[in-house]
């Protein structure tokens, strides 16, 4: 028996309301009965929806102060308008859903809440990946170690130094050869306007340094550490390392530039890391130590039990561009002492009675400070 | 003397011939400048461009010598332009400077078949040292591609029994062993080759076969 045109209508629409990964439901605005429901939305709920209310749902629904107005109260004369628009959590399974619902006329007359809600939970949590990557980003941003800072000033300086290199270089070849002056003039002089190019980048350094003057202020010895050792986290797992935080409890807060103390506690600990390459798995423990040295300073140490440094090598280790490592620039150290210095502490190295190496340095108390 | 006040060239380290050119691509104008005045003070003929798009602008196959390039620069950098270069099946041999930290990036540019890098800062005799070896591999194989692309084209003018007789001379058959293969008499073997000789240009038979290997002719 041929089919009329309205049952082949209705269920050509059906067949694209079931084919759809979204959940589209309609429900009585007064009473909530569900009136309808595509087969996604039947499959995420165990019992036959149609028929029941609009109650403890897999799709999460907006709750009634979300509506723009009230549903129950709409008439036959307000409708189509549009309910709401936006994401919702589902506590209990903790996906996230993208509903929209609108309120229209149902067939049988009455005013019914049409909506499609569509699972978002992926895309949501590929955002969330997202924001928390650039946060961190942008602090390790902030806290570029001082072997990058010194590795792209070293880059910055080398292009004038390049340049002058050559200008020189290709006078020699020709004053050897007999050239005229005139004809070195000109380069002589652009060998001189790229040295003072280097003068610049060098004041400019200069003033960058000055303009990021440390500012020293009360801060708690165990925030300082939290902060930098979240910054090897994830070295610790990759290389088998302990961390073991051994902070004095009741410390007062020390006076200090946060961030560059924070630079301090990284380099010592990288560098205890680097220190551990080649040792026993179980013997990689790195130990983060505080405790108070006297009454007006903090003592914070670090720890390692790698390869210990040579007598010989300890003299020097402080001295800029002396280096053990293949990459290294030897800049970490000489930084670390100047930062410990300018904040009145001292940091030292000797060597860990259990093998390898320990760096301690001090740091005046707050109330020290303001006496 | 007169002769002291004229500026003289100063002399080439022997190697900038044939028309060959350095072309400089950096985007540092000092860098650039400098650089050449020193190719220039050794006597190479330099063409400087600021940037990879200048350079791609001039380029056609004909162009012959040595790129030297800097990785790092705004819009294409060197990488890209190597790439770019390699899609157009150019054969200019390139030279890469890097600069402190550019290593792996070095490697991976190696890997992919550029001939060299040089890292700044540079001393001036190994730069130009590489420059030359460059220089002096680029014209060999250039050489190399014509006396293949000459051989191609006379093997084409042979007649089809002339390659015949021709492939059986390389494989080392006797006049008698070509004739009783070919089912020809000696004496028509005799005018095969020589034509073959003439033909190709060839002076001696070793000759003649050393054409034929080196271009990779052999059938």
């Amino acid at each position: 028996m041929a089919m009329d045109a309205g049952d082949d209508a209705r269920e050509r629409l059906e067949v694209v309301l079931d084919g759809l990964d979204a959940a589209v439901y309609a429900a009585d605005v007064r009473d909530g009965e569900i009136l309808f429901a595509n087969r996604a939305f039947q499959a995420l709920h165990e019992f036959e929806p149609v028929g029941r209310v609009l109650r403890g749902l897999v799709v999460p629904l907006p709750e009634r102060g979300d509506y723009r107005v009230d549903p129950r109260g709409l008439g036959a004369d307000d409708v189509p308008c549009e309910l709401f628009d936006g994401e919702l959590p589902q506590p209990r399974s903790g996906r996230w859903y993208h509903v929209r619902e609108q309120a229209m006329r149902w067939v049988d007359g009455r005013i019914v809440r049409l909506g499609i809600a569509t699972d978002i939970t992926l895309r949501k949590q590929t955002a969330e990946i997202a924001r928390r990557q650039e946060e961190r980003i942008s602090r390790t941003a902030r806290l570029i170690t001082m072997g990058e800072m010194a590795s792209m000033l070293a880059h910055e300086i080398n292009q004038p130094l390049a340049a002058i290199a050559n200008y020189c270089n290709g006078c020699v070849t020709r004053m050897e050869a007999g050239a005229a002056t005139a004809e070195l003039l000109p380069v002589m002089q652009k060998a001189v306007a790229q040295a003072e190019r280097a003068g610049k980048i060098i004041r400019r350094i200069r003033e960058f340094v000055k303009k990021s003057e440390p500012r020293c202020i009360a801060v708690p010895v165990a925030a300082i550490l939290d902060d930098a050792l979240g910054f090897v986290d994830l070295d610790t797992k990759r290389r088998g390392i302990r961390l073991a935080l051994d902070v004095a409890p009741d410390l007062p807060d020390v006076h200090a530039d946060r961030i560059l103390i924070e630079q301090v506690v990284l380099n010592l600990v990288r560098n205890g890391f680097d220190a551990m390459r080649d040792a026993e798995p179980d013997e990689r423990v790195l130990t983060v130590r505080a405790r108070a040295s006297g009454e007006r300073a903090v003592e914070i140490a670090i720890i390692d039990r790698g390869h210990g440094i040579g007598e010989e090598d300890r003299e020097r280790l402080f001295q800029p561009f002396f280096t053990t490592k293949a990459e290294g620039m030897g800049m970490g150290l000489s930084i670390c002492r100047s930062i410990v210095e300018y904040h009145d502490g001292r940091l030292t190295v000797e060597s860990n009675p259990e093998g390898g190496t320990m760096f301690a340095f001090t740091l005046p108390v707050e109330e020290a400070v303001r006496d | 003397m007169i002769d002291e006040a004229q500026p003289k060239k100063a002399p080439a380290t022997g190697e900038a011939q044939a028309g060959q050119q350095v072309f400089v691509v950096d985007d540092d104008d000092a860098q650039r400048d400098s650089l050449v005045w020193l190719l220039e003070s050794h006597g190479h003929r330099v063409a400087p461009y600021a940037c990879a798009g200048d350079f791609l602008a001039a380029w056609n196959e004909t162009l012959t010598g040595c790129l030297m390039l800097d990785v790092r620069m705004p819009g294409m950098n060197g990488l890209e332009l190597f790439d770019e270069l390699a899609r157009r099946h150019s054969v200019l041999p390139v030279v890469f400077i890097t600069g402190h930290g550019d290593v792996p990036m070095a490697v991976s540019v190696l890997k992919k078949g550029a001939v060299d890098f040089i890292e700044k800062p540079f001393a001036a005799e190994d730069m130009l040292r590489l420059l030359d070896s460059c220089l002096a591999r680029e014209r060999e194989e250039r050489e190399h591609r014509r006396d293949a692309a000459d051989t191609a084209r006379r093997l084409a003018q042979l007649t089809v029994r002339e390659r015949e007789v021709l492939d059986l001379i390389i494989v080392g058959k006797l006049n008698k062993q070509i004739a009783d293969v070919l089912g020809i008499s000696i004496k028509t073997v005799e005018v095969h080759r020589a034509r073959v000789m003439e033909k190709m240009g060839a002076s001696s038979l070793a000759a003649l076969i050393r054409q034929i290997v080196s271009a990779g002719a052999q059938s």
